[in-house]
Formats: structure tokens, C-alpha cells, sequence
């Protein structure tokens, strides 16, 4: 009896320690400490902070440029709901056409001036009526016509055409958000050091940059949100090589990188540091077609392309971790991922039947960024399409805008294709209705039209989603695309560095984190 | 004088050949500025558009027209002095430039001070014994060396003193006049590739002409008049021995100022061989141009300066005439 209230005595003290100790870590753990100084590599130079001279948003420059500017609405990233920043409340009209952005008050930019609906109007006007207006306004999928601005503190997006995802692509990273004070830009855009120094409501502001090697930002004096601004200094270091930048982190050079999906397992494996994984919401690697040019006009043979590949081991290529393939363009763990989706599985047989009831050879180029790991997949391609008689050319060709350009203008019959922004369905259909200028892969086909209609048209959460699916389900049907892999994102970085929302894109919101050391 | 007006006046042509031939070159590339500019393309851009833009920014740049009609425009204004703008960062070639020079140039200085430190004792004392067992073990390393691509020891550098034991940075840069420790520390790891990849090319070179040098008669009478072998080698046999080496020497400096490309990328400094190797890939037409004419001109007078020094080293050489080498 003794004996039990003794054990008693000692269970419940040694869990009692163990609250106390637990809520002791939990607590040290969750409140972030001020100050100390971040660095961080990234590959390329910015190119400049002026968008009329830099129209991309590009992977550098948003990794400096989104910690300057701030976003209307964010994305939770375990939850993926839209949560206000700049934006209090959005609202649409009954078509959709129009949105209404109620702003936050009191928000200043960083040279002291107060953020109002006139600087969101005066910034979206001088890029819209630009030379690069027509990108600019389809960029963010249905096209945008103008920005308005009724009240101090209230701004309308408005639409050619209905936008029902403007919501959830707000909270997307894009130049569109880098939004400078009005009176600034007036000041001050005839200057030539224009394009060299930037203001915004962000985090942090620009306080050196050096051209080809380094960039630093410091604390933005006049930030709205102060709790959830911690390092005093970011200092980005231009690093053009993926594994020196890994390797600089290894060092203890850098405190955090963006990991390539390459060297995702080294940094999994080298037990010093700690890594960040999540969905990519950007990007998905695969097979793009024109789907006008034969032989990928015929059903059979796109149909006989998928048969003949086995595609999960396909997808370990690189990592020789292989996982499962992508069934639609959003990747699983990706709020609009339709799990149903049903693709044709592996089966060379039924490749082949389709290839002969086709009755012609089959043979094409398949045109690739000259990259190592990439012509590695491409060859793995080609030599399961040779097992059911498919002659496939792969042909390196020189990367960066060039490629770009090409995929883009329709050079190619058959391109290795990044398949893009895919935060909301709108920005996905834009690719496949018959009539949409940004329908790269050239589809022509009722039914395709019928389902983009039919997501255009539903409204609501759930309608979006079924009609999205339904999409996502006549493109599988049909092949207009072929996925290789969905990528993820990788952030690896020092134990000591604290803080990180979990990455949702390949722009990690690093300007959260705060540094235990 | 005559001799360098002469030099100076040969090098017009050079100027000619090299910078209209780089302008060519680049305009036979796929893609010009304008794309580079407008940067990766995105799904959900449209065509349309982008051709539209495209067109835009060609025009502006003045990329529409004939490509002898940019260079002899580009030609006018080098003859005023102006390099121009760079098309895709939008500022003077001359300042980007200037940015980007004492970047290569430091390196170049730490790389000729370690390949020298190696090289010198290293070639005199392989010398001093040649065919013996030092000798030929230096024999096999050198040759080893050389047979090594640059960036293999770059990349064993960077394990063993950075990834590993952290001591030194694996790459980036900080200006001199922000940090000069710090500074100093980013160019160890570079410097040490490119001087002890240098350095067995300058072994050689010294270690052959000293050896002949040993053999002369003059040298003879000297051990014979009983100098000590230090006196010897430093006094009489180091200055007819260095013409190969400083001729190397100059080649070598010639082909570090344009930058050394990979060691720039592999550590991430900003010199001159890095910014070529951007506006190459972002088709930065007058970046490369003004880069080219740089590295020609440095190239030139570095060879000039080769030659005078010849004299220095000699004084029996009359420069632009070497029959008076005895």
C-alpha cells in the first residue's frame, strides 16, 4: 500500500517536472528572439527593382523583392486559407468581374508615407498602360482590365472576364504586388537610380546592394505588423553554382538556402542541419505537346505514350526515391488536388495495340534544357517509348529565356515543360481553352472548352472544386499533357534558425524566421 | 618610344578584329536582350502579349537594327568615350566595369604572390638537383597538376576547409573597404586554386632555363672562383634564367585580368570573368563589348610591359630589337 502511494507520489511529481519542463521548452520555443543578423544565397542578381525595367518577378528577385513588399491576403500554408495582410476583407460582384479590396489603415511604406488605395492605383496604372501591359494584365489568369480606387481605403480590381480564384492568386507571390507610394514613383521614376533603390510596405528595406555579389536589407522603421519582424539585418549573397550555395551553407557561411530537388537528400542527410518541406505551388515538371501537330493530334498515340511508361519508378530518376506520379496538374497535398483522377496505367502492351490500330511510325523530337539530371530523365523517356517501337530524338537546347521564348512562341512540336502557376484552377484552364491566347499547348477540342466553361461558370468553394476536378479528369482522359513529377520545396537550413512557415512555394518566407544563437 | 608608339598603333587592328568579331559572335547566339529582359516565361503568359513586349523592348534598344549599323554606332560613341548602357541592367558599362575590375585584379595579385611563392623555390631547387629524387617527384605532381581540371581542387578545397572543418568561406565576397579581414578571407580558397595551378607551369619554365643558365661558363668560373652557391644562383644565374618565366608570367596575368571564369563562378566573386559570363547570357551586347575591349587593351600593354621589363631583367637587350641578347 506504501509502496503504491510512493510509486503514486513519484509518477504524478515526475509528470508534474515534466509539464513544467515541457511547457518551459514549449514556451521558449514559441517566443522568437529579436535581433541578429540572416544570411541567405541566392543564385542570380536582381536585375533591378523598377518592374518597368525588370518585367519578371522571377526566383531571385521575389526572394528579395517579397520581403520589401507585403501582399494584400496570405495563404496559410497548413490550412491553405487566404488570410488578410494590406487587405482586410475581399469582396466580389455577383459576375465576378469586380473585386473590392478594403485595406488595412495606418500602414505605412518605409519612407514614412501612409499606404492608401491612390498608391495601389497609381502603381497598377503605370504597369498596366505600359509596353508590357498585355503581360502584365494576363499574368494573373483572367485578364485584368483596370485598378480603381472609389475610397481612401478601397481598391477594385477590375476583370474582362469573371474571376472567381482573384481571392486566393492575391496571395500568390508575383511583381504585381510590389506596389510603391504614389507620390515616390512621381519623384522620383525619371531618375536613374531609379531602378537601383526601391520603398514598400514590406518587412524590411533596402540598404546596400552590390551588383553581382550582395544585397542587404534592413528593418522597415515604419512596419505595421512588429511581431512578426525579428532579425535586424537579411544579407542576401549571390551565389551562381546550386551545390556552392549548398556548400556555403554547410560552412556555416549562410544560415538558410532553397534546397534543388537534387540535393534535397543531402540535405536531409547531413545531420547538423534542418530541413522545411512542402508543395509546390509553382511549378510540375513533365511532358508538354502540340496537340494540333501529328502525331500527338491523335488520341491513340498520346494514350500509347502514357501506356508505355512505367511512371513511378520514373519519378526516381533523379532522387532514386521514387513516388507517386502526378494525376493532375496540382500535386498531391495542394488544396485543388483531385485524388480520383484516373490515368492510363502502365501497360506496353496496350502501347503497342495503339500504336498499331494508329498505323503510322511514331517519331518526334523531344526538346530539353541542356541540363545533366534533365537529359538523364528525358533518356529514361526514350528508351521506354523505344520498348514499344516510338522513335524519340532528345535534343539538348540552351536554357534560360531562349527556352523560355521557344516553349512560349510554339517552336516546338514537343518541349520538356515546367507546367506553372497552379494556385487556383483559373490560372491552370488558361492553358487549354481553344480560345485563350496563353493556350501553349495548342488544344482544340470541344469537350476541353465544355469543362473550362463549366469551371469558369461554378461558383463557390465546392462547385469550383467538382468542375476543376472534372477538368482535370477530361485532360487525363484525353492526354493533353503528360506529368512527370510534382515538385516540392525544400528549405534547409540551421537548427538555430527558427520560425520558418512551412514553404509552399519556391519563395520560403524566410523574412519570418527570428535566430536562436 | 618608337617601339611603343608602334605597339600601340598595331593594336588598332587587334581592336578591330576582336571587338567586331565578339559582336558578331554574340548575334549569332539564339535569343538577344530582349529576351533575356523579359526572363523566364511563365505558363500563363500569353503569346500574344509577350511577342508584343518583345518587339518593344528590340525597338527600344535600338536591337531592330542591322548589326553593322549597332557596331559602328557603338564604335562612335567608344571613340567619345562612352561604352554605352548596359541593355539589361541599365546602367554605364564603364561604372559596371570599374565595379567589377579590382575584384579580378585582387584575386590576380594573391594568385601571381602564391604561384610565385611556389614556383621560385620550387624551380631553383629542382634545378639544383636535377634528376635527383625531389626533382622528379616535383616532375610527377606538376604534371599532375596540370592534367587536373581547375575546378577539382576548387571543389577538394572547399570540402576539406570549408564544408569540413569550416575554417575558411566557400564562396562569396565582401569589399575591401567594408571588411579587410573578411575580405582576405574570401580570396584565400581562390588564390590557393589558381596560384598552386599556375605554379607547376612556372616550375618548369625556371627549372628548364635554369639548368641551362647552370651550364653556361660564366657560371663555371664562378663556383671556380669559389662563390657560394646561394651567391651564385641569385647574383648570376636568377635574371638570364627568368625571361620564360616572366614571358608566362605576362601571358598568364593577360588571361587573369579577363577574369578566371570557373574560379569566379566555383566562389561566387564578382570580377570581370563572372560579368562576361552574365551579359554572354543575357545577350548584353555592350557589356560584352566593353568587357572585350577592356581585356584587349590590358592584354596588349601587359605584353608591352613584358618586353620593357626584358630589358630590366638584360640590360643588353635593346627593346624591339633582340639581336642584342647575348
Amino acid at each position: 500500500m506504501r509502496f503504491r502511494r510512493l510509486r503514486n507520489a513519484v509518477t504524478t511529481a515526475a509528470m508534474a517536472t515534466a509539464l513544467v519542463a515541457f511547457g518551459a521548452w514549449d514556451a521558449g520555443a514559441q517566443t522568437p528572439k529579436k535581433g541578429g543578423k540572416l544570411r541567405i544565397a541566392i543564385l542570380a542578381d536582381i536585375g533591378g527593382f523598377d518592374s518597368l525595367k525588370v518585367p519578371v518577378t522571377g526566383r531571385q528577385r521575389a526572394f528579395v523583392m517579397e520581403a520589401i513588399h507585403e501582399h494584400l491576403f496570405d495563404m496559410d500554408p497548413d490550412t491553405f486559407k487566404v488570410v488578410p495582410r494590406l487587405g482586410l476583407k475581399a469582396e466580389p460582384s455577383d459576375d465576378f468581374k469586380r473585386w473590392r479590396v478594403t485595406l488595412r489603415q495606418g500602414v505605412k511604406f518605409s519612407n514614412g508615407e501612409e499606404m492608401t488605395a491612390q498608391d495601389y492605383k497609381a502603381h497598377f496604372d503605370r504597369l498596366l498602360n505600359s509596353k508590357f501591359g498585355g503581360r502584365f494584365r494576363g499574368r494573373l489568369g483572367p485578364r485584368l482590365d483596370r485598378v480603381e480606387a472609389p475610397g481612401k481605403y478601397t481598391v477594385d480590381f477590375i476583370f474582362s472576364e469573371a474571376s472567381p480564384g482573384w481571392e486566393t492568386i492575391m496571395a500568390q507571390p508575383d511583381l504585381l504586388w510590389w506596389v510603391r507610394p504614389k507620390s515616390w514613383l512621381e519623384a522620383n521614376k525619371d531618375k536613374p537610380e531609379f531602378n537601383t533603390t526601391t520603398v514598400g510596405v514590406g518587412p524590411y528595406v533596402i540598404k546596400q546592394w552590390r551588383r553581382g555579389s550582395s544585397i542587404v536589407l534592413v528593418k522597415n522603421p515604419h512596419y505595421w505588423d512588429k511581431a512578426n519582424q525579428h532579425v535586424d539585418e537579411i544579407r542576401f549573397t549571390i551565389i551562381n553554382q546550386q551545390i556552392s550555395r549548398f556548400q556555403a551553407l554547410q560552412s556555416g557561411q549562410m544560415d538558410l538556402v532553397w534546397v534543388p530537388p537534387w540535393l534535397k537528400d543531402d540535405a536531409q542527410q547531413d545531420k547538423r542541419l534542418a530541413t522545411s518541406n512542402g508543395p509546390n505551388f509553382f511549378a510540375g515538371l513533365g511532358v508538354g505537346w502540340n496537340n494540333q501537330k501529328p502525331p500527338f493530334n491523335d488520341v491513340r498515340v498520346r494514350k500509347a505514350l502514357v501506356h508505355a511508361l512505367d511512371r513511378k519508378p520514373l519519378t526516381g530518376v533523379i532522387t532514386k526515391k521514387p513516388k507517386d506520379p502526378p494525376i493532375d496538374m496540382y500535386g498531391r497535398g495542394h488544396p485543388w488536388h483531385c485524388p480520383d483522377t484516373a490515368w492510363p496505367e502502365y501497360n506496353p502492351e496496350k502501347a503497342k495495340a495503339l500504336l498499331a490500330d494508329y498505323g503510322k511510325p511514331v517519331k518526334f523530337t523531344l526538346n530539353i534544357v541542356g541540363l545533366r539530371d534533365l537529359i538523364r530523365v528525358a533518356e529514361t523517356f526514350q528508351a521506354y517509348w523505344k520498348e514499344v517501337g516510338v522513335e524519340v530524338d532528345v535534343k539538348p537546347g540552351p536554357r534560360g529565356p531562349q527556352w523560355a521564348r521557344a516553349v512560349q512562341s510554339g517552336k516546338f512540336d514537343v518541349w520538356w515543360n515546367n507546367y506553372g502557376a497552379n494556385a487556383d484552377p483559373s490560372l491552370v484552364a488558361m492553358n487549354f481553352h481553344s480560345k485563350s491566347r496563353a493556350n501553349i499547348y495548342k488544344v482544340n477540342d470541344p469537350e476541353v472548352d465544355k469543362a473550362v466553361g463549366a469551371m469558369k461558370a461554378a461558383r463557390g468553394k465546392d462547385a469550383r472544386y467538382k468542375a476543376s476536378c472534372n477538368l482535370q479528369q477530361v485532360l487525363a482522359d484525353q492526354i493533353r499533357w503528360l506529368g512527370w513529377e510534382q515538385g516540392d520545396v525544400t528549405v534547409a537550413m540551421w537548427p538555430y534558425v527558427k520560425g520558418l512557415p512551412r514553404p509552399i512555394n519556391i519563395w520560403p518566407k524566410y523574412y519570418r524566421v527570428w535566430l536562436d544563437k | 618610344m618608337r617601339y611603343i608608339r608602334n605597339r600601340l598603333l598595331r593594336m588598332i587592328p587587334v581592336f578591330f578584329l576582336v571587338t567586331f568579331a565578339s559582336f558578331a559572335l554574340l548575334n549569332v547566339l539564339p535569343g538577344d536582350a530582349a529576351d533575356a529582359i523579359l526572363g523566364g516565361v511563365d505558363a500563363t503568359d500569353n503569346p500574344a502579349s509577350m511577342e508584343e513586349a518583345r518587339q518593344a523592348i528590340r525597338e527600344e534598344l535600338g536591337l531592330d537594327k542591322p548589326i553593322i549599323v549597332r557596331y559602328f554606332s557603338w564604335l562612335g560613341d567608344v571613340v567619345q568615350g562612352d561604352f554605352g548602357q548596359s541593355y539589361v541592367m541599365s546602367i554605364p558599362v564603364t561604372e559596371l566595369l570599374l565595379e567589377r575590375l579590382p575584384v579580378s585584379l585582387e584575386l590576380l595579385i594573391f594568385a601571381q604572390i602564391i604561384a610565385l611563392s611556389i614556383a621560385l623555390p620550387v624551380g631553383i631547387y629542382s634545378a639544383l638537383h636535377a634528376d635527383k629524387a625531389f626533382d622528379r617527384g616535383v616532375s610527377a605532381v606538376t604534371f599532375a597538376i596540370v592534367a587536373a581540371p581547375p575546378f577539382v581542387l576548387a571543389i577538394i578545397l572547399v570540402f576539406f576547409f570549408s564544408v569540413t572543418w569550416q575554417l575558411l568561406p566557400s564562396a562569396g565576397w565582401v569589399p575591401i573597404d567594408e571588411d579587410l579581414g573578411a575580405n582576405l578571407r574570401f580570396y584565400i580558397l581562390p588564390s590557393l586554386v589558381i596560384g598552386i595551378l599556375e605554379a607547376p607551369v612556372l616550375i618548369r619554365v625556371l627549372r628548364v632555363d635554369m639548368i641551362a643558365t647552370l651550364q653556361e661558363d660564366y657560371i663555371a668560373l664562378a663556383r671556380a672562383k669559389g662563390m657560394s652557391t646561394r651567391y651564385i644562383l641569385f647574383r648570376h644565374a636568377m635574371r638570364p634564367s627568368s625571361f620564360t618565366l616572366v614571358t608566362v608570367l605576362g601571358l598568364q596575368l593577360g588571361f587573369l585580368i579577363s577574369g578566371a571564369v570557373i574560379i569566379e563562378q566555383i566562389f561566387a566573386l564578382p570580377g570581370m570573368g563572372k560579368l562576361i559570363l552574365e551579359a554572354i547570357d543575357g545577350r548584353d551586347a555592350l557589356v560584352v563589348q566593353g568587357a572585350v575591349t577592356f581585356i584587349a587593351v590590358a592584354y596588349v600593354c601587359i605584353n608591352l610591359a613584358v618586353d620593357v621589363f626584358y630589358a630590366i631583367l638584360d640590360p643588353r637587350v635593346t627593346v624591339g630589337d633582340r639581336r642584342g641578347r647575348g
